[in-house]
């Protein structure tokens, strides 16, 4: 029996210590760190991690709902040129607040204005000291550059919107914004671009913002809000850059043969084996492995494959038969993997905006040079002199309409010369293209959530 | 103070452990003085009854019959002895015996009420209940040709609503217990076999469209049986895990004394798709595509120089290269038995069962081992395994990024183009695989190397205290491997791919349970603390390989682009629970259960939660007015209210702000470098969702249990509701996870249990079961919507799962335009005119289950309804597209029923593009009740005097069919099929390309050796 007592009692006393140990680390049991993702507040602290985050930024502009296709698609199917095979929402205008192709784009710009945010507030505040100066008013400049960019392209899609600065932390703290206007929404780009421009140096980088970015960017802001003069005026700088920026020799030469960040690239977004861009699934034909969502719609098709109006351009088509059906598609993104680069800012864009830019102020002969200098690289015949402003502004928006075929550009160009419904009419006849749908709607949840104004008629 | 209270609980437990480690055993002997010998048999079938114990009075020793029903017994008395003889399923009896040899006839028990019921931590005697609990004879349903248990279930639990039917072997099973609580958080049962928690989330990673059943991996012919724990008294005790129901399995052990007994069970089958989509043939879709192109003013393109005229346009069926018949495989033998001191199970299974389409399946093959020894009269230890590797050939219904898609490739693509070419070159359309070549092509599939298992002590530290303490394992490895080689437009998008991808889910728990009863006078008590501890981590390598040599080249080694990624969640669980039960008289019952649980997957403040339950059960037929009631001879009224936590489903950090890596780019030139972005937002406040489920149920026995009613009414609550809250866009998130909303759930369940016809040779039993769930969000500020053409949302005032779409009122018989209800009264149809219309929530579903037998033979026919549910259509709303996208899909036979001329009365509208800009119409949003044979099983069990023989106890042929019938007016495959995505959560009722239920015919046979 004693015996029996003691070994009871030692046991007890040995049942305390375990659990007492076993309980101290009961609340360590119950704390686990993430091994995939860091805390927010360690994400960005010093030269390092600001470079990741900066990184991330480039990544997100190259995200698949922003130019890694939703919203270079946004820019290029609405325009006749383009049947969206199977989801015809976009190609047969049937634009809704409720329509994803809309919804995914603004959320995804969003976000990216987010990274850019984070940066921004960051940035001025780190206190690591092999952070050059240089290097700190770099990384601020990219920000401002990327979050110019991101407002210009919501500006031009949807009108005015909310213009978010701070990086959103914590969910209730958050005040709900109104739209700004456009011409606010604008004026607020320019003046993002204004501070890139200050904080960024002379290098020359295709797959980061630069200093020529900034103009470039600013040339088209200046042509979407009509200063005539500053378009051209920071066109000519671009140009003038001619040991960095040149035009490719052929037409092709800036995409064809897997080539990246060729001369004529001011900006474009790089893409990788492990971050593809989506846009070339969607492009390319089946037996290409592709899903061929954007077909080539036939009117482009044979302007194209004239000789006369499509010139070298005629390379901006793949075909293939089979069973005795020859199809076209698209052929800028056809890599594999697909790394096909997002062209955002290319040198002939600045020809034509000088062009046109010197065309509305009368300066008719500089206009038809810069004209048939884009013309020329794609084996056209030159303009003759004696176009009066009018005729060369539509030559400068059907060369627009090749040159940019499968970028960014149709869509808002139309509503810029204030042609979408003629343009389309002649295309599309059986399409109603109504006159509100120069604007793109507003996304319903943020219309119903953050109770946004609805653009009119939507 | 919380970490106070929990730790003089573990304290107490531990304190415990160490005194069961302590004391040694003792051991008697019986003085040997006189023998008994005597035969157990059944009092109606005169067949020996195996395994029931003789316990002689006022000794504690007992033994059990052997497989002839025989017992010995030498003992220190004389004769006459006197001796309690039970066996489970009979009444007890005690008997006095003056001679020896001597026969015993034990009468089996009327009803089910006397039966014991596995219930949290514990059994109860079905009578005692207090909770609502239904149990299920797996023997039954283990035939139905399902690779996972649970979707065998379907039609048998009263309140459970399973679904599983997608026509894929080894897929996953939509299972709701009295409906859904949770938007977010998970919604499926707890699964616990033989106390092991196991893991029931898909792990399949690559084809996210394919979420595959781990369950599946248990063989269901080794289930014993199945208990299904509904109520707040019967769940509260698994606390946080128990929210969405539980769902007890006990797996088949040996007994003491019992002699080894072999079972085998080999079946064969087939099965096939009974209906394939109705398609419009080659010249009616030209017909009707030239009928739109002539409303909307575009030239013809079927004409005699392009693709020739409709009428001599060609049909080709695809769906016939993809349907085949399945054949089934199942072969089972299980060794059963055990000694004084050890009983044992020992089974292996294999089991195939092919897809009705071309490239899916199933396989598996598995072993379990139980074993239990006694150390001596109060210590005993045991263990639990099984270890399944499942195959499962994963051809995808729906392809990611349209290529690789079985459904796509058979019905999207017209008719009327080619499959092949001349030269046989096989030919791809509108943006999907060729299905020849897909179906010969596809290299994809998942293989499971399951184990689950346990070890545990049990320890009767006084004759009615009992400690237990266990550890137990459900470790899986689950490896998938693709190849898409150069004749598939995956595999030429990147020069051939190949993915392999190898997740671990590593689940263990641990427990310690301690139980005390004591019987005083009428007062009955029981007492069960206890704590539970677990980890669950789950990691994954996905590695890809592209551009390869060619088509031999598999392995990634061989390609010339190769990416890894790699992923890593833990969450760690500790818990604390305690269950009272009282009883007076076994008149009034009285339960009361609390739980503390505490999760890594919430802040430090937030960690705990605590989940209490309350229930009361009054047995009125016990009471001097209804004692020897004529016709009422059992009522039993239950009472109970608890609440249940809820945080699985849920991610692992959720509460926290994370910013995530893999966004790399080049900082100059095309050398990518690392790169993060913010991954979530943070919500330090997320807490645990809390559901409150009030309980009133009766059990009510008629005409000596000849009718038995089982009624039971619940109303719960989620409060807290755990919720992606849809955030402005412009923040730069889309959601976070935050406790928003509340949601409620109400229903009914009626059981009824009828001997229709017991006068032998013929027996007759019927159990019907119908159940109603009324869901609804109480509490929402902001409608939310899902899926990327927004058709389901979530609202106050609705429940989930309801559709937002445009409400379709008809179709002008003068015009043929589609009439759209202008919501907004605004006179233009807007995104803003789109409304809920109705939800996927049956009115009411159940099962009809009849059991004949008629001398040798034996029939059970079960028969599964929903009424008023509607699905979906969604082949259906992208087969009517009225001919606007041409060459680019496919027409449904429906859209032959389009407006035409005036005074058609139809509801498809005339084909022009303003009649098909939209979708998301109400007119695709269609009726899914139905009724269907689900099983029909029929077998004859042979004579005895003819298989004693040849040494056979038992011997029975069967044949199964199921599906054989289906009433429905859906117009799709199958009302029951439904979308396979990963996050298919809130996306319910929605039919999208999957494969329908088959129908199958099997042959099997039955021997007990």
């Amino acid at each position: 029996m004693k015996r029996k007592q003691i070994k009871k009692i030692t046991t007890y006393i040995f049942g305390i210590i375990i659990s007492i140990a076993l309980l101290s680390s009961c609340s360590d049991f119950l704390e686990i760190e993430p091994k995939e993702s860091v805390d927010e507040s360690v994400a960005i602290t010093d030269k390092k991690s600001l470079q990741t985050a900066l990184r991330g930024l480039y990544r997100a502009v190259g995200s698949n709902s922003y130019y890694g296709d939703g919203f270079v698609a946004l820019g290029f199917v609405p325009s006749g040129d383009v049947e969206f095979n199977v989801n015809d929402n976009l190609s047969n205008f049937s634009f809704r607040a409720d329509a994803s192709e809309f919804v995914s784009v603004w959320a995804s710009i969003y976000s990216t204005i987010n990274i850019a945010n984070h940066i921004l507030l960051v940035t001025p505040t780190l206190t690591d000291v092999s952070l050059t100066d240089t290097e700190r008013n770099k990384a601020i400049g990219e920000a401002y550059f990327v979050r110019a960019l991101a407002y210009f392209d919501l500006a031009r899609g949807w009108g005015g919107v909310p213009i978010k600065t701070k990086p959103t932390v914590n969910i209730k703290d958050e005040e709900k914004i109104k739209r700004s206007t456009r011409e606010e929404t604008y004026a607020f780009v320019l003046n993002e671009l204004e501070e890139a421009e200050k904080h960024l140096g002379n290098d020359i980088n295709r797959v980061r913002a630069t200093k020529s970015a900034v103009w470039a960017l600013k040339a088209r802001l200046y042509l979407y809000t009509q200063d005539w003069d500053k378009a051209a005026e920071y066109a000519t700088k671009v140009i003038n850059i001619s040991n960095a920026y040149k035009l490719t020799e052929t037409y092709s030469g800036w995409f064809k043969n897997n080539v990246t960040q060729t001369q004529e690239s001011i900006l474009e977004i790089a893409y990788s084996a492990q971050n593809q861009n989506s846009l070339r699934a969607r492009m390319t034909l089946l037996t290409r492995g592709g899903s061929y969502r954007f077909r080539p719609a036939d009117a482009v098709i044979a302007t194209l494959r004239n000789p006369a109006t499509g010139g070298s351009r005629v390379d901006l088509l793949d075909s293939a038969t089979q069973g005795g059906v020859k199809q076209f598609a698209g052929a800028l993104y056809y890599r594999s993997p697909a790394t096909d680069p997002a062209y955002v800012l290319r040198l002939a864009e600045q020809y034509l905006i000088r062009a046109e830019s010197l065309a509305r102020q009368e300066h008719l002969e500089q206009a038809r040079l810069d004209i048939n200098r884009i013309r020329s690289r794609a084996n056209l015949q030159d303009i003759p002199t004696g176009k009066s402003k009018q005729e060369l502004l539509d030559i400068i928006l059907a060369e627009r309409r090749l040159e940019f075929l499968w970028e960014a550009h149709r869509y808002f160009d139309l509503v810029r010369a204030g042609k979408l419904q003629t343009e389309v009419a002649k295309l599309k006849p059986n399409v109603v293209v109504k006159p509100y749908f120069n604007v793109f709607p507003i996304p319903i949840n943020e219309v119903e959530l953050g109770k946004l104004e609805q653009n009119p008629n939507y | 103070m919380n970490i106070q209270r929990v730790n003089i609980y573990a304290l107490a437990i531990l304190l415990h452990i160490f005194s069961v480690l302590s004391s040694s055993a003792q051991v008697t002997k019986p003085i040997i003085n006189a023998s008994l010998v005597g035969t157990v048999i059944d009092a109606e079938t005169k067949e020996p009854i195996e395994g029931a114990t003789v316990q002689l009075e006022a000794v504690t020793h007992s033994v059990k019959t052997d497989r002839n029903g025989k017992f010995q017994f030498v003992t220190g008395q004389k004769l006459p002895f006197t001796a309690t003889i039970s066996y489970v399923g009979y009444v007890s009896q005690k008997n006095v015996f003056k001679t020896s040899p001597a026969i015993v006839e034990l009468k089996p028990k009327s009803n089910g009420l006397e039966e014991v019921v596995v219930v949290g931590y514990g059994t109860q005697r079905k009578a005692d209940l207090v909770g609502a609990v239904s149990k299920v004879d797996a023997s039954k349903t283990k035939v139905i040709p399902e690779a996972s248990f649970d979707t065998q279930l379907q039609g048998n639990v009263a309140g459970v609503q399973i679904n599983g039917g997608t026509g894929i072997p080894g897929g996953n099973t939509f299972i709701r217990v009295r409906g859904s609580t949770s938007i977010n958080s998970s919604n499926d049962p707890l699964y616990v076999i033989d106390g092991i928690f196991v893991n029931n989330t898909s792990l399949q990673n690559s084809a996210a469209d394919r979420t595959t059943s781990p369950l599946a991996d248990l063989n269901p012919n080794d289930i014993e049986t199945i208990e299904v724990l509904k109520d707040a008294a019967a769940i509260s005790i698994y606390g946080s895990k128990g929210a969405n129901g539980v769902i007890l399995i006990t797996t088949k052990k040996g007994k003491y004394g019992q002699t080894a007994k072999v079972d085998v069970e080999l079946s064969q089958g087939f099965g096939y798709a009974p209906k394939k989509w109705d398609l419009t043939s080659g010249s009616e879709h030209a017909l009707l595509v030239e009928e739109y192109r002539k409303n909307e003013g575009l030239a013809p393109v079927f004409t005699a120089g392009t693709r020739g005229l409709p009428k001599d346009q060609p049909t080709y069926d695809r769906q016939a290269i993809l349907n085949k018949t399945a054949g089934f495989k199942n072969y089972n033998v299980a060794v059963r038995g055990g000694g004084d001191q050890t009983v044992y199970y020992i089974a292996g299974g294999y089991n195939d069962q092919e897809g009705v389409w071309k490239t899916m399946g199933f396989e598996r093959g598995s072993f379990r081992i139980n074993l239990e020894q006694k150390i001596n009269e109060k210590i005993k230890v045991g263990t639990t395994n099984t270890f399944s590797r499942s195959k499962r050939e994963i051809g995808r219904a729906v392809g990611s990024g349209n290529t690789g898609g079985l459904y796509q490739a058979s019905v999207d693509i017209p008719t009327y183009l080619p499959l092949f070419d001349e030269s046989g070159k096989a030919l791809n359309w509108v943006n999907f695989d060729n299905i020849s070549s897909l179906v010969n092509n596809t290299d994809n599939s998942a293989n499971s190397n399951h184990y689950i298992g346990s070890i545990y002590g049990n320890y009767n530290i006084l004759p009615n205290l009992v400690f237990k303490t266990s550890f137990s394992v459900d470790y899986n490895i689950y490896e998938e491997r693709e190849y898409w080689n150069t004749n598939l437009l995956r595999g030429i998008a990147n020069n051939g791919e190949a993915i392999a991808s190898y997740t671990q889910s590593d689940f263990w728990v641990n427990e310690q349970t301690l139980r005390y009863n004591k019987i005083a006078d009428r007062h009955s008590f029981a007492i069960l603390v206890g704590n539970h501890i677990q980890s669950s981590t789950t990691k994954n390598t996905f590695s890809r390989g592209t551009n390869f040599p060619n088509n031999s080249f598999k392995l990634i080694s061989a390609a010339a682009n190769q990416t890894v990624d790699e992923s890593w969640g833990s969450n760690t669980m500790l818990s604390f629970f305690s269950r009272l039960e009282y009883n007076f008289n076994n008149k009034y019952f009285v339960e009361g259960v609390f739980r503390a649980d505490g999760s890594s997957k919430f802040a430090k403040d937030n960690l705990w939660g605590y989940f209490p339950a309350v229930g009361l059960a009054w047995k009125i037929s016990k009471e001097n007015f209804l004692k020897d009631h004529k016709v009422l001879n059992n009522l039993k009224l239950r009472v109970n209210y608890g609440i249940a936590g809820n945080q699985s489903g849920i991610g692992d950090f959720k509460y926290r702000g994370l910013w995530i890596a893999g966004e790399g780019y080049p900082d100059i030139g095309t050398t990518e470098l690392p790169g993060i972005k913010p991954l979530q937002l943070a919500n330090p406040n997320l807490k645990w969702e809390e559901t409150a489920q009030f309980n009133i149920g009766a059990d009510v026995g008629l005409f000596k249990d000849l009718i038995a009613l089982d009624l039971n009414y619940y109303n719960k609550r989620t409060t807290d509701a755990l919720l992606e809250v849809a955030v402005e866009n412009y923040s730069g998130f889309q959601s976070y996870l935050s406790n928003y909303g509340q949601l409620s759930n109400k229903g009914f369940e009626i059981g009824l249990n009828a001997n229709i016809f017991t006068k032998k040779p013929f027996n007759w039993i019927s159990s019907f079961n119908i159940s109603q769930n009324k869901n609804k969000i109480e509490v929402l500020p902001n409608p939310m919507s899902f899926e990327d053409r927004q058709f389901i949302r979530i609202e106050q005032g609705y429940p989930l799962y309801s559709y937002w779409l445009y409400n379709v009122q008809g179709v002008d018989s003068q015009t043929g335009d589609l009439q759209i209800e202008d919501v907004n009264k605004d006179g233009q149809i807007t995104a803003s005119d789109r409304k809920i219309v109705g939800d996927s929530w049956p009115k009411f579903f159940g099962g009809w289950s009849n059991n004949f037998s008629y001398k040798g033979f034996d029939l059970n026919v079960l028969f599964t309804y929903s009424f008023g549910n509607n699905v979906w259509n969604h082949n259906r709303a992208l087969g009517e597209q009225g001919g606007k996208l041409d060459a680019n899909r496919v027409l449904f036979a429906t859209q032959l029923d389009r407006w035409q001329k005036p005074g058609d009365i139809t509801d498809v509208p005339r084909l022009a593009l303003k009649n098909y800009d939209k979708q998301e119409l109400s007119r695709f949003f269609e009726d899914g009740s139905f009724l269907r044979l689900r099983s029909f099983n029929f077998g004859y069990t042979l004579p005895k005097s003819l298989i004693s023989k040849i040494h056979l106890d038992k011997a029975r042929v069967y044949f199964v069919g199921t599906n054989l019938f289906l009433l429905t007016k859906y117009t799709g495959a199958d009302p029951e099929t439904r979308i396979e995505r990963g996050e298919s959560q809130n996306i319910q009722g929605y039919d999208f390309a999957s494969p329908p239920t088959p129908r199958t015919f099997q042959l099997g046979i039955n021997l007990t050796l």
